[in-house]
């Protein structure tokens, strides 16, 4: 298959926010789909002003099985998402200190 | 069929919003027909606007509020209860408040998502699009609301924003009527919780997916109260979690259960920038 190996990710998702993991893999079957071979695609992040927290994690989880994948016009602070999450993916961190006050319903009305 | 009397509140603080839910609520069983008579208030708040829009949708219950009331006019306007699930009725409103907004996973991704991505930059133009705000004021909402479709299994999710110019303040309300928190640990891993237990487990982050999951319910509420100095409430099965100033609450609604997932959040209008980097993890 012959395809132009530059993928803007607007165009794919046809919006500037990427909000969710099924967004990222509408994107990956697309390249799944249309390219033998995922050697030198570029993935253009232009306009994209936004990028949740899963999509974020989903784009990590699948970094690792097109490891020749070269994100461009990666804006600074999306970069900075991906970099927190791929580093949170490697070392799990747990909320150990969640401790809530457990406190009776009525007691709680009272205190409005 | 039952007239539940829906219960004004006595302030909008997250607190007030859940003793009036808690009390329209509380003599329903889950999916009875019921009508809710609106006639003696003159002001609803979002809690309730968005879990009777969603109870309703799911039982085909009435609502009762005469065409002369007060808040008539506001409710037409918000679409309640029947809500909006078109990309136009989203894009071109243009109010301090949100209509009732539906997402529907039976209609296509795309179609969902486009009125999705209305609905975050109708509440970026509510917030006055203050710069380097914007990904801070998606960041929960995106987490939350991919939780109905993620985890929850609904078919449908409920969102709703209604801001406060004299308070500065903005409130969000995501509501869905699929299997809550408790079931999702039960179906997906085996587990054997209360709403409680399962509940606070999520709080810490333990996905009922896999080990690198979990993040959203717990990030957000950090983000919210910590990032923004606001206030955040989850509410599933009778289990209900609140964070505010400063302080996290667990309680439990006796003789009450909402089948489904309910947050709730309350920010003040950011006034600059909001690095999100502390709290994502």
């Amino acid at each position: 298959m012959s395809k132009n190996n530059h993928i803007l990710i607007k165009d794919q998702i046809e919006s500037s926010k990427l909000f969710s993991r099924e967004l990222i893999n509408k994107i990956a079957k697309y390249l799944e789909d249309n390219f033998d071979n995922l050697d030198n695609i570029i993935l253009d992040f232009s306009d994209i002003e936004f990028i949740s927290r899963s999509a974020a994690h989903e784009l990590v989880v699948l970094k690792p099985k097109y490891p020749n994948l070269i994100y461009k016009n990666l804006d600074d602070e999306l970069a900075e998402i991906i970099r927190i999450v791929a580093a949170s993916n490697a070392v799990r961190k747990e909320s150990n200190n969640f401790n809530p006050q457990k406190v009776n319903f009525k007691e709680l009305m009272g205190s409005i | 069929m039952k007239n539940i009397k829906v219960y004004k509140n006595s302030g909008d603080s997250l607190i007030s919003q859940l003793e009036s839910f808690y009390k329209t609520f509380k003599e329903i069983n889950d999916l009875e027909k019921v009508s809710f008579d609106l006639t003696e208030l003159n002001w609803i708040n979002p809690l309730l606007i968005n879990t009777i829009s969603t109870y309703t949708y799911h039982s085909k219950s009435e609502i009762l509020v005469p065409n002369d009331s007060k808040i008539y006019p506001y409710l037409n306007k918000i679409s309640f209860p029947d809500g909006v699930n078109s990309v136009a009725k989203i894009a071109h409103f243009n109010k301090s408040y949100t209509p009732v907004s539906k997402l529907d996973s039976n209609v296509d991704s795309l179609a969902r998502n486009k009125i999705f991505d209305c609905f975050l930059d109708l509440i970026y133009k509510i917030i006055g699009e203050v710069p380097g705000a914007k990904t801070a004021m998606f960041y929960p909402l995106t987490e939350l609301t991919n939780n109905i479709f993620e985890h929850s299994k609904s078919k449908m999710g409920f969102l709703f924003g209604q801001s406060f110019e004299h308070k500065k303040c903005l409130d969000i309300c995501i509501v869905d009527k699929g299997r809550g928190i408790k079931k999702s640990y039960e179906e997906e891993k085996g587990l054997h919780y209360t709403d409680e237990e399962a509940l606070t487990e999520s709080l810490k982050g333990h996905s009922t997916k896999n080990a690198e999951r979990g993040f959203g319910i717990h990030t957000s509420g950090k983000l919210i109260c910590q990032g923004f100095g606001g206030e955040y409430m989850i509410i599933s099965g009778n289990a209900v979690y609140i964070q505010t100033k400063g302080k996290e609450i667990l309680t439990t609604l006796k003789g009450f259960n909402w089948e489904g997932v309910i947050v709730m959040y309350k920010i003040p209008f950011p006034k600059g920038k909001i690095d999100i980097t502390p709290y994502i993890e």
